[in-house]
């Protein structure tokens, strides 16, 4: 097996195997009965909030590409609301990704820490771009300096929100199902 | 391994046909009980076995069911035909797999060949998920991610701008909107594609709803993104109380159910919530 099937079916396979760990992890006394009376929230939160970042981040790269493309002032403000956006949705989808995981990943995976620590770093860039953003709202009108590494900062949310939701996606339709 | 032991055991389902009563099954098939079944269950290194629809496959090399259970839902050793219904792949799955076995108290035993109902829709098509199998799930749950996103966030962009005053959050909803307008016919072609190659045009009850509601989502979406386009001042239009502005605020708000609905089929249908 490959090392880009290991990635598509390695955390599906590893949640399976019993580890060290396994018992490490124990639910609250709180979580089950509040799944049974609402199964919903048993599967459904993560994947119906990772929509919001996940489009936040690309359409904050796209907007600023369209503003440098077009000088229409309006689309660089609308690329500074979906940072906002996304610094608003990316906490919420890391809790509910952590509540998905205790309730059902409840063994230790690398690829599901993976996509936690990357998604820390997704919400620290968005955070600190927004806060740049807010600061200098000129700061996509020129480029020179410093003010590339802001425009850097916003396109690097492509690449990373992409890998971070390509794990979730591997997890909902493992490709050996295929 | 019980039923296979020595014997290649066939791949698929290539017993169609089988009469119970009478016992006239291949050498290399047992027949089953619930009880016996369920001893199958992964634990403790035993073989994975599970049931659809009265047959019974060994699944112990999948990497999906190692353990016994497949996405911690469901569970070896059991009957999976109630399972089924909803779920997002097809019946072609089990071809995957070597029966083993029959289990005759199942409540739907299996009539037809299950491979003429999985036949790969064409050999160019067969060759293209073959190299990219990600064509084959993926393509629709990635799109969707974008009407619904973009046509959440009109209403709420719109809404700030009414609380707030100010005028870029307008912008943006309207930006939006395009976003939604722009996203949802891929979104419908990726939604056929996947209908027809995953759900073999089953009108199951959730897609229904979608292929109902899709096209007036595009209707309300479109027609609010052109009226905006023609008449930048619509929504002041709104707050003087014309009834202009009115319906076009009503439009953006419909917005809102209509994807709703539209991604809570998506997501019964990813997710079923009967399996939970």
């Amino acid at each position: 097996m490959g090392a880009a099937d290991d990635l598509t079916t390695g955390a599906a396979r590893r949640q399976q195997e019993p580890g060290p760990e396994e018992a490490s992890r124990p639910q609250p006394s709180w979580l089950a009965p509040m799944v049974a009376r609402h199964p919903y929230l048993r599967r459904h939160p993560h994947p119906a909030l990772a929509h919001f970042p996940i489009v936040f981040m690309l359409a904050a790269g796209f907007f600023s590409v369209l503003f440098l493309l077009t000088k229409a002032a309006s689309f660089e403000t609308t690329a500074f609301h979906c940072l906002g956006g996304g610094v608003l949705s990316t906490p919420a989808c890391i809790a509910t990704g952590v509540l998905t995981q205790r309730l059902n990943y409840p063994r230790p995976d690398p690829t599901l820490t993976l996509e936690k620590r990357l998604s820390y770093l997704l919400w620290a860039m968005v955070t600190a771009a927004f806060v740049w953003r807010w600061l200098d709202p000129g700061v996509l009108r020129d480029l020179h300096g410093l003010n590339f590494i802001y425009f850097l900062m916003v396109l690097a949310l492509t690449p990373l929100v992409t890998v971070i939701s390509f794990f979730g996606g591997m997890l909902t339709f493992p490709l050996e199902q295929d | 391994m019980v039923g296979g032991a020595g014997t290649p055991a066939p791949r698929g389902p290539p017993h169609p046909h089988f009469d119970v009563k009478e016992k006239r099954l291949p050498e290399n098939l047992k027949i089953f009980t619930a009880e016996e079944l369920v001893q199958y269950n992964g634990a403790a290194g035993r073989p994975v076995y599970i049931a659809y629809r009265g047959r019974v496959y060994d699944v112990s090399d999948s990497a999906l069911w190692a353990g016994g259970d497949h996405m911690a839902t469901h569970f070896a050793g059991t009957d999976l035909t109630g399972e089924f219904a909803d779920a997002p792949h097809g019946e072609e799955v089990f071809e995957r797999y070597p029966q083993v076995g029959v289990l005759p108290t199942s409540p739907e035993p299996a009539e037809i060949p299950l491979a003429e109902v999985s036949e790969p829709p064409s050999r160019f098509l067969d060759r293209l998920l073959k190299r990219f199998p990600l064509l084959k799930r993926h393509p629709h749950p990635m799109v969707v991610h974008f009407p619904i996103v973009f046509f959440i966030s009109t209403p709420i962009f719109t809404f700030l701008y009414l609380v707030t005053g100010i005028r870029s959050f307008e912008t943006t909803g309207w930006h939006c909107l395009g976003g939604g307008v722009l996203f949802t016919p891929v979104a419908m072609v990726t939604g056929l594609f996947t209908w027809w190659l995953n759900y073999e045009l089953r009108p199951l009850r959730p897609i229904v709803v979608k292929l109902i509601l899709t096209p007036l989502l595009l209707a309300a979406g479109t027609g609010a993104w052109v009226w905006r386009w023609l008449n930048p001042e619509i929504l002041a239009a709104a707050s003087l109380g014309d009834w202009t502005g009115k319906v076009y605020l009503g439009l953006l708000l419909s917005l809102l159910p209509l994807i709703s609905v539209i991604g809570w089929c998506g997501a019964s249908l990813t997710f079923p919530l009967h399996e939970e």
